[in-house]
């Protein structure tokens, strides 16, 4: 019943329950003792006052917005920046395509053959998704640093 | 009073003076958030003053998908939050002080006044995320959804919170405190 009354107070409920709760609230003595402390608890709470900072406030804020350079309109991200993203992107992708190739053509080959690939051909074989989510992970990695970087030197420091 | 979207717009258009307009309007609900976290004038101030810088900052990235205030807030909330982690120790010798309340409550029992100041004591000696939502639906006035949007907190969350928070208040007050909450009606 506590939780009704705190929505009483609320304004959350509906107009029924709204009556129920009054009703039940003549005939609850304890109820009604209750719900006259919740009430006041209530409203001491609405009267905390606003807090108001020191007269300097707004002064040692405009003073500290004098080091900061104007707001920029540059794109976010430079060309620079977004040939290297690519060139990342090919290079996973370039991966996971060379070694995708590596893994068919094991098949052909006699199967003595034995060189310094084996071990990943064997792993391309037992998963063959392995390289693939190798590629995409390591891109991704890359990709968020750099954007890091990018963001840091842009804002300063970290947000 | 100008609208905030007004405002944002001529700051954006490089007026740093309309920036002095939405720091005069929301200044004092800034401070009052961060107080009810960090407990210290000194510390709140240091707070409000990076939130404005940080607000300065990020304008650009201000989509409107939320209201100004709801995003300022949140923005306050956060900073608010990343401060007391950071220093732990200014906090504790803040709940060290309100310790003796009890004292003084017993000494001006009936005080209305009086009440709301050991009231605001009791509510930042409260964990930061609990001191926030209650100045958040008290001071500000928003809604459970606003608060929720501000604070990341799922809204029946903060729903049961302000429940277990508001008892939590209204017992320490009435059977730890001994205040009769009904003489101050």
């Amino acid at each position: 019943m506590i939780e009704k009354i705190w929505d009483y107070l609320d304004n959350k409920l509906s107009t029924q329950e709204e009556e129920n709760f009054l009703v039940e609230l003549e005939r609850n003595a304890s109820l009604k003792k209750e719900f006259e402390s919740c009430r006041a608890l209530h409203h001491l709470l609405q009267a905390r006052e606003i807090e108001h900072p020191s007269m300097a406030f707004a002064r040692k804020i405009q003073d500290k917005l004098q080091n900061i350079p104007p707001l920029s309109h540059t794109p976010l991200v430079s060309v620079k920046t977004k040939k290297i993203f690519w060139a990342l992107i090919s290079t996973g992708l370039g991966t996971t395509l060379a070694f995708n190739y590596f893994s068919n053509f094991k098949l052909s080959l006699p199967a003595k053959s034995h060189n310094w690939l084996d071990p990943l051909l064997q792993i391309s074989q037992e998963s063959p998704d392995f390289f693939t989510k190798l590629a995409i992970l390591t891109a991704g990695m890359l990709s968020l640093i750099l954007l890091d970087k990018v963001l840091s030197s842009r804002s300063g420091k970290r947000i | 009073m100008a609208a905030d979207q007004e405002i944002i717009d001529h700051i954006r258009k490089g007026n740093k003076g309309a920036f002095a307009d939405l720091v005069d309007k929301y200044k004092n609900y800034v401070f009052t958030i961060a107080i009810g976290v960090v407990n210290r004038r000194e510390d709140a101030e240091e707070i409000a003053q990076d939130v404005f810088v940080k607000v300065y900052q990020m304008l650009h990235t201000f989509q409107g998908n939320s209201s100004f205030k709801t995003w300022l807030y949140s923005i306050t909330y956060r900073t608010s939050i990343d401060y007391t982690r950071k220093n732990k120790k200014h906090h504790y010798a803040e709940i060290d002080q309100a310790l003796p309340l009890k004292e003084q409550v017993e000494a001006n029992n009936g005080d209305k006044d009086h009440m709301r100041a050991v009231l605001s004591k009791l509510i930042s000696s409260l964990k930061h995320e609990d001191a926030a939502i209650i100045t958040l639906f008290y001071l500000e006035e928003l809604s459970v959804k606003e608060i929720s949007e501000i604070t990341g907190i799922n809204p029946n969350n903060i729903k049961t919170k302000l429940f277990r928070l508001r008892e939590h208040l209204r017992k320490t007050l009435e059977n730890d405190w001994k205040v009769n909450l009904n003489d101050l009606l």
